[in-house]
């Protein structure tokens, strides 16, 4: 047995000075680590150096929740340095340490002869972007209320970065069991970044989407003062409730996710990156979409959040908008038009996850006690109806379709996506690695392998 | 012959459902196929959840039934199991008594519009 000191190793920034909190440890002293495993996490900070001090501040909006984690490179037994955590918040801020690459703050107990590579850290990073800047929560590994929250490999300088816009079925999707992209960071590629928006702001219909990405700041503008002079105006008083209501889809209303560029630190130093592929639901398209009478953009919330919301709210949704019923036709139109919109700007792959389209709820022997259009009443044949859209839309373009609907039949409907959005772990697991298939696939991560899946699902494109 | 329909359980973790619209009266006679309720099924009853789980089922008759007596209103919550209305086979046999089964129903989830957003 072979004790080897993990340093910290470089990482730097030009113009910058790299603080970092003390450690704070995801396992226990002596615990067995894979290779890759994410086993410590802590927070950094950039200083800039008296001469760079009116230079864009890097992460000027995610500093307060930039974190970096540690992975050994090859498995063994880690043995935590004692002095590597204090807690409290010396190990959340990270103003009392300076990055030193000949640190060591753990040492891994290998076999002799198990590997001829050096054990070393992989560095991972996250970054979130708060809803408000008063919802904070350092807890934990990328806790918090996050607008748009993103994690990517710190070896390499440009990692692929993808994307992800859909409801909360992307949530345990993407950011896996830990809400912190570990199993993505675990299992995918090398060089690769992962962004997460909330739907908590906005339904990322395609419809919004594509609104925002046309709103320039004075639109945006006045998109803000409508809002306040529908509350003000109103003989309601706004609740507590409706304040942070609006001030959410304010936030979301006034950005356009499509067109953000990230910061990025790795070993190489700082670079950024936009997206490359993005991730649509089905889900994110319902049939009822709110479009505003005076300006003409169109939102779309979830129900129960609205009915969460203050009467001040609904009253400026009922006042401020129409409502505009969609067909699958529309949809795809919708579809089109971002994709179209999307691949002016560089980002070159689309992806859409549809819809369970059965249940095992319903046992339908006749269609009998269903008047008028059954996509416009049965929610298995409007899932239906729209799962056939998107086969016309791949059709008609380069979208491609994340068939959760037949990986969720594979695995049993019943007992891994029992209300047809919340899934399981494992059905997470599966639609994380269809995704990545696609992307390789497509050539996003170099050249596509001829053919590799993770996933023990049978292919059914 | 009497037939009872009781609150199914559509979803393994539903225990109750809400009658949101009774689609029959009191003496109708039912073909077969022909709807008799729409209900809504909240789980976030069950387990807290921040996306609440809320579906909504149209329940239809697949029998030929007169419909003697319902036991619950529009707006009522119902737990599964419990009575909701009793039907017979026949417009003019008695209808206290046991009944000799549950009345055989198709269950479909369905999609409001007028209630979607508030």
């Amino acid at each position: 047995m072979v004790t080897v000191d993990l340093p910290l190793g470089p990482l730097s920034a030009s113009g910058f000075t790299v603080q970092r909190s003390g450690i704070r440890w995801r396992v226990p002293d002596g615990h067995r680590c894979r290779a890759g495993e994410v086993v410590a996490f802590c927070n950094i900070g950039l200083s800039a150096v008296p001469s760079q001090r009116q230079a864009r501040r890097p992460f000027h909006e995610e500093f307060r929740d930039l974190q970096v984690t540690f992975a050994p490179t090859v498995a063994g037994t880690l043995r935590r340095h004692p002095d590597a955590s204090l807690g409290g918040f010396l190990d959340q801020l990270h103003n009392y340490h300076f990055w030193n690459e000949t640190d060591v703050v753990a040492a891994l107990e290998v076999e002799d002869g198990q590997t001829s590579e050096r054990p070393a850290w992989r560095l991972g990073f996250n970054a979130g972007l708060r809803m408000t800047d008063l919802a904070e929560d350092r807890s934990g590994l990328l806790t918090g209320w996050h607008l748009r929250a993103r994690a990517w490999q710190g070896e390499l300088a440009q990692p692929a970065t993808v994307l992800s816009l859909g409801i909360c079925e992307q949530d345990g999707i993407f950011r896996g069991e830990s809400n912190a992209f570990l199993d993505l960071m675990e299992t995918g590629p090398d060089a690769l970044q992962v962004v997460h928006h909330t739907d908590r702001g906005l339904v990322p219909a395609a419809a919004v989407l594509s609104d925002q990405l046309r709103r320039n700041a004075a639109a945006n503008t006045a998109i803000s003062a409508d809002l306040a002079q529908g509350f003000l105006g109103s003989s309601l008083t706004p609740t507590p409730e409706d304040w942070i209501f609006a001030g959410c889809a304010l936030t979301a209303l006034t950005r356009s996710p499509l067109t953000e560029e990230y910061d990025l630190l790795t070993r190489q130093g700082l670079t950024t990156a936009k997206p490359q592929a993005v991730v649509l639901s089905i889900h994110s398209e319902p049939a009822m979409v709110l479009r505003h009478r005076k300006f003409g953009y169109r939102a779309a919330w979830h129900r129960f959040r609205i009915q969460m919301a203050g009467p001040a709210v609904r009253e400026w949704l009922q006042t401020s908008f129409d409502r505009v019923i969609r067909t699958p036709e529309d949809i795809l139109q919708d579809l089109l038009s971002l994709r179209q919109a999307i691949a002016e700007r560089g980002i070159d792959h689309m992806l859409v996850l549809n819809a369970m389209s059965s249940s095992g709820h319903e046992n339908i022997v006749s269609y009998a006690p269903f008047s008028g259009a059954l996509g416009d009443v049965v929610s298995t044949i409007r899932a239906k109806e729209l799962n056939l859209m998107l086969h016309d839309l791949a059709a008609k373009s380069d979208i491609a379709i994340v068939d959760a609907d037949a990986i969720a039949a594979y695995l049993g409907g019943a007992a891994h996506l029992p209300d047809g959005v919340h899934q399981s772990r494992r059905l997470q697991d599966e639609l994380r690695a269809e995704i990545l298939h696609i992307l390789k696939q497509r050539g996003l991560f170099g050249q596509p392998d001829a053919v590799q899946n993770t996933s023990a699902v049978p292919q059914f494109r | 012959m009497k037939l009872d329909f009781s609150l199914p359980c559509i979803t393994p973790q539903m225990t109750d459902a809400v009658v949101h619209s009774l689609l029959v009266a009191e003496g109708q006679q039912l073909a077969v196929g022909h709807a008799l309720m729409e209900l809504t099924v909240d789980l976030s009853a069950v387990f807290v959840h921040d996306c609440p789980p809320i579906s909504y089922y149209r329940v239809a008759s697949r029998e030929t039934v007169w419909l003697r007596n319902l036991s619950i209103t529009q707006g009522d919550k119902a737990v599964v199991g419990q009575l909701l209305a009793r039907f017979t086979t026949t417009p003019d046999e008695p209808a206290n008594g046991d009944s000799a089964r549950q009345l055989r129903v198709t269950i479909a989830g369905v999609m409001r519009q007028e209630s979607q957003l508030w």
